[in-house]
């Protein structure tokens, strides 16, 4: 099988799997709806009956949006607050959901029922989630290491600039050193799982340990499925800024236009990454040989 | 004989060129010889001073400005108010990061030496640790239009740059850097009862009052560094050192600054016949367009708003980043602005610097208002003209921030700045700068400031205001006017052109909102619509009880009543806009002076929306989100935030779920 065939059986599958992107797209939903809806019975408990925000679609007005984010803002703490929780909250239901993914992945998808798909959640639960904890340790120590003598750098800089431009390259070295490195981490991260649910590795660890040789030794194979997926990004960011041109700030018919086409972006973006997942997962597990043996 | 002949030459020339009629009391004026010691960065200077008593008083004492004290230590008036600011510094350690100035030798032609008798004063808050103000007992008084001339030698130690004045690198930003004399205020000046001398302490937020002269002042340093000045430079020679010689020449100025790095790109231009320099780091050059751009825009609207800038040039100076704490600083003819590498063409911070700054030549510079004991009339006046100049040219509420999206002018944010404090009825804004409470010079000296003028030009109307700003600087220009100069000129002008429309004067606003601290703003409390019910009961008609249920209205009627509450103790006079179903509309006026006002009215139409001061004239009312009320309320901007926020966090948790699950 050779490399453009995996992506296109990663791409059948994910387009076969829309019941599972349903899901996934409706678990992302539910979570930030927990947020938003508050969030808006708090903006409309702000502006009362007044009239300070009416004419926000024909144009900004910085000092009715000021006057409201300032009333608005106390609330808006509690809300810094609970997105935290939030955010934690909806981590452990993503590695949660990984499992199935997973098992769905390798059972090409043959027999999807919720009772399965949650049984295999439930089975790789504790060890995707040790995982996830090491990955985010990874993260963490690799933000250190990289911004601590990158801010020891740029304060040595700031007393000899003229103008900034030598600390905005430093900031921008960085940068892109977090963002190689920290792609490592998420690559080492994905096959660790591979390994772990295709070749029944106990320990994380050595999965771990086998993950990063194969990440390493095989890096020209799984880094482009990596790109790629920030390639989706960007390019779903793009046409969503163009559909904003479109629509402008939308209101009425034109904000259920806008909400439409949000969702149904954020619907193909799960879709997407399905897509790579899956690639990823054959690629390891399918490739002519086996990537790791 | 090359000197005198060259002094001969320098006189005739400069008399030729500069010889026209003096524009100012020219009562304090200086020649200064100065060199500059890169290495130990230190100046070494001869000051001969020229002074005019300018009152009917027999003067016995001097009192001099040593400002750059206020750098000598953390115990100086400066450093205690500052606080924290310079705390991060690291100019505990660093005894090269102070700064002092030194008289070695004070003199006057008859040969007293005054130097033993110089002692250190404070008259602002006694901290005897400061040393930024002398007072030198005379052997022999100055007698009432007398001219005093005093021979200075002195030793300045400029500190790293840490507000204002120094040096960082081989960047320098020469200000406040020779002894300057005070003012000698006569009787009846600023509402003073008798004479005296006018001579504050270098405080945290505040430092220009100065008598108006002629400063000549030769600058001797490197040959590689690149110098701009007050002033007009007439001579350039190099020494037998092999360094420069620069003079520069500056007529009916209050203060004298300079700056000198080797690194300045020059960019030099013209404005009618003002000759215009920029002074700017190399990588930043591209940004010269934008701040040439600004000052002479600022030129052109002063010109037509006052007077035009009547002086023969005006250097701008782009300070290095690791100096940036020289920058928006303002001196005669001379301005510090600021900007950092990348700065977008939509983010106009380079602009409102420099137009700021340039202002300042009207308000310190010209009418020379004091800027410690009135700042308002300096830093206020000039943010109320900073921000009709930005929203002028670059747009109103565009004019800062200037993205399709995101976008605010200088008007806005003026306002915002002062509505945005945490505690706005913490001082009035007419106050001596260092009795400010902590947090208070800023918002209420600018902002506030600014946006009571505002106000003050949406009451009267624009001409009028034009009038008030035109005449008050006709009158007052190079005299150092007070408040109740410029109040006077307000109320002349506003009862000439509007008679008592708005009261005898216009002192009910300033006592309000300038003298006073409280603060402004009105409520929409409510809109009621009821359904006038037929009367019930039994009228008499004629004979006969007749019960009301036998009357019926001919068409439905209804009751409306619109409420206001005025939460501030400020009062201003309003209008009141309210919408009926029938697409009808009526304004009312209100006087405003009531806790609370009602509109009532009965009929078939309904009120469906109000707005108390529909035009936005009040710009000091601190909440404009309760001045309108509607009973038919839109969500579609709630809806498109809350819906956008939806699907923000959607990819939140995508993004998260990528890199973590
Ligand atoms: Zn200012």
């Amino acid at each position: 099988m050779n490399i453009v065939k995996i992506y296109l059986r990663g791409a059948n599958f994910s387009i076969r799997s829309w019941q599972l992107v349903t899901l996934l797209y409706l678990v992302h939903t539910l979570l930030s709806l927990v947020l938003v809806l508050p969030f808006y019975s708090a903006m409309k408990d702000t502006i009362g009956p007044s009239m300070a925000l009416e004419n926000f679609h024909k144009s900004f007005q910085f000092t009715a949006w000021t006057e409201f984010t300032r009333d608005f803002s106390q609330k808006m703490q509690v809300f810094a607050g609970i997105i935290g929780y939030a955010l934690l909250f909806s981590l452990f239901v993503q590695v949660f959901l990984k499992g199935g993914i997973l098992a769905m992945i390798r059972e090409d998808y043959a027999r999807f029922t919720i009772k399965r798909f949650a049984e295999a959640c439930g089975i790789w639960f504790m060890r995707f989630l040790q995982v996830s904890l090491m990955v985010l340790l990874l993260h963490l120590v690799l933000a250190f290491l990289i911004w601590l003598p990158a801010s020891l750098i740029l304060q040595h800089q700031f007393t000899l600039t003229l103008t900034g431009q030598s600390l905005i390259r430093t900031a921008l070295i960085a940068l892109t050193l977090h963002f190689v490195l920290g792609s490592l981490v998420f690559l080492f991260g994905e096959y660790t799982r591979y390994i772990l649910f295709v070749s029944g590795t106990k320990g994380v660890f050595r999965a771990f340990r086998k993950a990063v040789v194969l990440v390493l030794k095989k890096i020209y194979l799984v880094y482009p499925l990596f790109l790629l997926l920030l390639v989706n990004g960007i390019l779903l960011s793009l046409a969503w800024f163009f559909l904003q041109k479109v629509t402008g700030f939308g209101t009425g018919f034109t904000l259920l236009f806008l909400v439409l086409m949000q969702q149904a972006v954020f619907w193909l973006r799960n879709m997407l990454r399905l897509w790579l997942t899956a690639s990823q997962f054959y690629l390891y597990s399918k490739f002519p040989t086996p990537l790791i043996t | 004989m090359k000197n005198i002949l060259l002094l001969l030459f320098f006189l005739t020339v400069t008399q030729a060129i500069y010889g026209q009629a003096a524009l100012s009391p020219r009562i304090a004026s200086y020649d200064i010889r100065v060199e500059l010691d890169t290495e130990k960065h230190v100046l070494t200077g001869t000051a001969l001073l020229n002074w005019t008593n300018p009152s009917a008083d027999t003067v016995g004492e001097l009192r001099f400005h040593l400002y750059m004290n206020a750098f000598k230590n953390s115990r100086s008036t400066f450093m205690k108010e500052s606080g924290s600011r310079f705390r991060g510094t690291k100019a505990k350690e660093d005894p090269e990061a102070w700064g002092w100035i030194d008289i070695t030798r004070l003199s006057l032609p008859g040969g007293a030496d005054l130097t033993s008798s110089i002692r250190y004063i404070q008259p602002d808050d006694g901290n005897p640790f400061d040393q930024t103000v002398i007072s030198v007992p005379l052997t022999e008084p100055v007698f009432p239009g007398k001219k005093l001339r005093a021979e200075i030698d002195f030793t300045t130690k400029l500190p790293k740059i840490l507000a204002r004045t120094g040096y960082s690198g081989d960047f320098y930003l020469v200000a406040q850097w020779f002894p300057k004399l005070g003012v000698y205020e006569p009787a009846g000046m600023r509402g003073n009862e008798k004479g005296r001398w006018n001579c504050h302490q270098f405080h945290a937020n505040s430092e220009f009052y100065a008598d108006f002269g002629v400063y000549r002042v030769s600058i001797t340093l490197p040959p590689e560094y690149r110098v701009g000045a007050t002033g007009v430079r007439i001579d350039s020679v190099m020494n037998a050192d092999s360094n420069q010689v620069l003079t520069y020449l500056a007529e009916d100025v209050v203060d004298f600054a300079w700056t000198a790095s080797p690194r300045f790109e020059v960019f030099n231009d013209r404005w009618n016949q003002v000759s215009v320099h920029l002074m700017i780091q190399p990588e930043n050059a591209g940004q010269a367009g934008r701040y040439l751009h600004a000052v002479k825009s600022a030129m052109d609207y002063f010109a037509e708003a006052l007077e035009p800038y009547p002086y023969p040039s005006i250097t701008v100076v782009d300070p290095p980043l690791h100096g940036i704490q020289a920058g928006g600083m303002e001196y005669p003819m001379f301005i510090t602005a600021g900007t950092v590498a990348g700065m977008p063409e939509r983010v106009r911070i380079p602009e409102s610097l420099t137009i700021h700054e340039f202002g300042h030549n009207y308000f310190m510079g010209i009418l020379a208002t004091h800027e410690g004991e009135e700042a308002w009339m300096d830093e206020g006046m000039n943010s109320y003209f900073e921000s009709k100049i930005m929203d002028h040219v670059y747009g109103e509420q565009r004019s800062v921030y200037d993205f399709p999206r995101f976008h605010a002018g200088s008007a806005e944010n003026q306002r915002l700045g002062y509505t945005g404090m945490s505690n706005p009825r913490i001082a009035p804004p007419a106050r001596f700068s260092w009795e400010f409470p902590h947090g208070g010079y800023s918002p209420l000296s600018y902002n506030k400031a600014a946006t009571l003028l505002f106000t003050l030009e949406n009451l009267v109307g624009r001409p009028t205001m034009q009038e008030i700003m035109k005449t008050y600087y006709r009158l007052w220009k190079f005299k150092h006017p007070c408040g109740q100069d410029f109040i006077h000129v307000v109320n002349e002008v506003v009862r000439k052109n509007h008679g008592t429309r708005f009261g005898e004067n216009m002192n009910w606003f300033f006592d309000q909102v300038l003298f006073g601290s409280g603060i402004c703003d009105y409520k929409m409390a409510s809109v009621h619509v009821n359904r006038i019910r037929p009367p019930a009961g039994i009228e008499e008609v004629g004979e006969n009880k007749v019960t009301y249920r036998n009357i019926e209205y001919s068409e439905e009627l209804y009751e409306n009543r619109v409420i206001i509450h005025r939460l501030g103790d400020v009062v201003m006079p309003l209008e009141v806009k309210i919408d009926f179903d029938d697409g009808s509309s009526v304004t009312e006026y209100w006087d405003g002076k009531e806790e609370t006002w009602e509109y009532r009215h009965e009929g078939t139409r309904r009120v469906v929306r109000a707005v108390l001061d529909p035009e936005n004239k009040i710009l000091l009312d601190l909440n404009r989100q309760n001045n309108s009320y509607t009973l038919q309320p839109r969500q579609g901007t709630i809806r498109n935030w809350a819906v956008n926020f939806l699907f923000i966090l959607q990819h939140l948790f995508h993004i998260m779920a990528i890199f973590l699950a």
